[in-house]
């Protein structure tokens, strides 16, 4: 029987991220997450507030609400997993380019478009089922922790969370595509982060960056609709960033 | 027919200033084992790379298996086998898996796969380190594996880039054993710097030289063109050597001896007239002689003639 070179990249890829450890990282790392919001939205003013009174300070904060879990549960998400994110995809295209396995792959009957997409299919799914593990967990912890949240809200939340995640995956997958090191693949993914992150100020154009996705986010918990600018920006971010990268990888020569 | 052809290839990188291949012109028969030989830098493995379909060139055509060489060509890539100078594999999968791995990517279904992945382990005699991880290998286990998964498709030509290069003496004797098993079967393109490998397992050879084909041919017929037969005198006395070698420069001056000590050793493109001459010296001045033959030109001479040291 014969099949097509892209299952098994597939296979290849999953097979690779299992042995690296790397999806089992990245799933805890998304699984700690999601526990740990609700729990730091809940405790975080009664610890702020313990603080105070040894000093003999009285803080009045505001009681935790769910809304609170999932807003802090957006952010370690789309902060600190985002970076680990980050440096876990760098090396997805360029480390092959590095050691030469690339080379083994591409002289085979192998299309350069298929090598590519294998790559950030898997990514693509590891990131969807860590967020959804996650949202998982955030979400019963919130329930027991609060009260439970809007699941319609909460699942527009994560589908925002989501695509701001693609999109850092999309871009810093572009630069490992087209970078000659790991080094330079990384801090050109950080600094896209940052330069897009820093953009926000823009008016009218902020609407359709990836950082309005996360206020869209925590809104969306609270039953506001999704608005449909930063969708469109993101989206048409990853096809360009994917487009790039097959582009430019069709020219490389080792 | 020619299993491999180019026309006037070039290659060059840093905008023209670096010319890696200068108007390559390669003719490689169907079912040859056709040996690459240059010095380091000569062009040897980008015009590998261009062939196939890694790199592209930067002018001129190129033909394998009758298709044009393009690197979007999964037809041309299917025909062919490949083993890198520095081959790389997935340190983290096993040999046998990589081998199925390779084969699968040829469209070859997982049984089938798994079955020419044992048969290969056992002809490269890995049967026992296939279940091992790629990473504990040595260099020349890998060197083999390389082997193993360049053939794992059965190609009509494969391209062997330095495969002895980081082998042991036995390593390199399977290697080349097996090489040689190849011939009229499968048309393989070997690069190396290695002479001897050349000689024992290849039936034509190309020297390439500065990113243009030298000299292309069969070994005996390229030895007869571009070296001349070598007569070979020892003395029994460096003194007499050095006699002699005074004696033959007066009289023919534009082919001068060479050797040391005893030894005495003249390229001659006249035989009969060099053996008459050499031995009306050796009377004339009572010079002891040991031991004269005439020896064909080796590869060697052909490759220091034309290449004469340089990249």
């Amino acid at each position: 029987m014969r099949c097509g070179a892209f299952p098994v990249l597939l296979r290849k890829e999953l097979r690779e991220q299992t042995r690296s450890y790397r999806l089992l990282v990245l799933g805890l790392l998304f699984v700690f997450f999601g526990l740990a919001s609700p729990l730091f939205a809940k405790f975080t003013p009664e610890i702020v507030k313990m603080a105070g009174t040894d000093q003999g300070i009285t803080i009045v904060l505001p009681q935790p609400t769910a809304a609170a879990a999932v807003a802090q549960y957006v952010k370690n998400l789309s902060q600190i997993a985002l970076f680990v994110l980050i440096f876990l995809s760098m090396g997805a295209v360029v480390a092959e380019k590095e050691h030469g396995t690339a080379v083994f792959v591409l002289v085979k009957p192998v299309s350069r478009l298929a090598f590519l997409s294998a790559k950030l299919a898997v990514s693509w799914a590891a990131v969807m089922g860590a967020v959804v593990l996650s949202g998982l967990c955030a979400y019963g912890y919130t329930a027991a922790l609060f009260e439970p949240p809007s699941t319609a809200g909460f699942v527009l939340a994560n589908l925002a969370l989501l695509l701001h995640l693609l999109t850092f995956v999309t871009t810093t997958f572009f630069f490992s595509a087209v970078a000659r090191s790991q080094v330079v693949a990384g801090v050109l993914s950080f600094l896209s982060w940052i330069l897009l992150a820093s953009l926000g100020g823009l008016g009218a154009v902020s609407e359709f960056l990836p950082g309005r996705l996360l206020s869209a986010a925590m809104e969306a918990a609270a039953g506001v609709p999704l608005p449909w600018e930063p969708f469109v920006g993101s989206g048409a971010l990853i096809v360009l960033a994917f487009v790039g990268a097959v582009l430019v990888f069709r020219r490389w020569e080792p | 027919m020619d299993a491999i052809r180019t026309s006037a290839l070039v290659k060059s990188y840093e905008r023209g200033k670096v010319l890696a291949l200068n108007g390559l012109d390669l003719a490689v028969p169907d079912g040859s084992v056709f040996g690459f030989l240059g010095p380091n830098g000569a062009g040897k493995t980008t015009a590998i790379k261009i062939l196939t379909g890694l790199v592209e060139p930067t002018a001129g055509e190129a033909w394998v298996a009758g298709e044009p060489v393009d690197n979007a060509s999964a037809r041309l890539r299917s025909q062919i086998g490949y083993l890198s100078q520095e081959p790389r594999f997935y340190s983290w999968m096993t040999g046998r898996e990589l081998l199925v791995f390779a084969g699968r990517l040829f469209g070859t279904g997982a049984a089938t796969a798994g079955r020419r992945a044992d048969e290969l382990l056992e002809m490269s005699g890995l049967t026992q380190a296939g279940g091992r991880r790629i990473g504990g290998y040595s260099g020349g286990m890998v060197q083999r594996l390389g082997i193993a998964q360049a053939i794992v498709s059965e190609p009509r030509i494969l391209f062997l880039d330095e495969p002895c290069a980081s082998l042991d003496p036995l390593g390199r004797r399977d290697v080349l054993g097996f090489i040689a098993r190849l011939h009229g079967r499968t048309t393989v393109l070997m690069s190396t710097h290695i002479l001897e490998d050349v000689e024992r397992v290849c039936d034509t050879v190309g020297i390439i030289h500065r990113g243009r084909m030298a000299a292309t041919g069969e070994v005996r017929e390229i030895a007869r063109r571009f070296a001349p037969p070598v007569l070979e005198l020892e003395f029994e006395t460096a003194e007499a050597a050095d006699g002699f070698r005074n004696a033959w420069a007066e009289p023919s001056g534009a082919v001068p001896a060479e050797g040391t000590g005893a030894l005495v050793r003249i390229g001659v493109a006249d035989l009969a007239q060099a053996r008459t001459e050499a031995l009306r010296i050796i009377a004339s001045r009572g010079l002891a002689l040991t031991r004269l033959e005439v020896r064909s030109a080796s590869l060697e001479d052909v490759f220091v003639r034309l290449v004469g040291g340089t990249p």
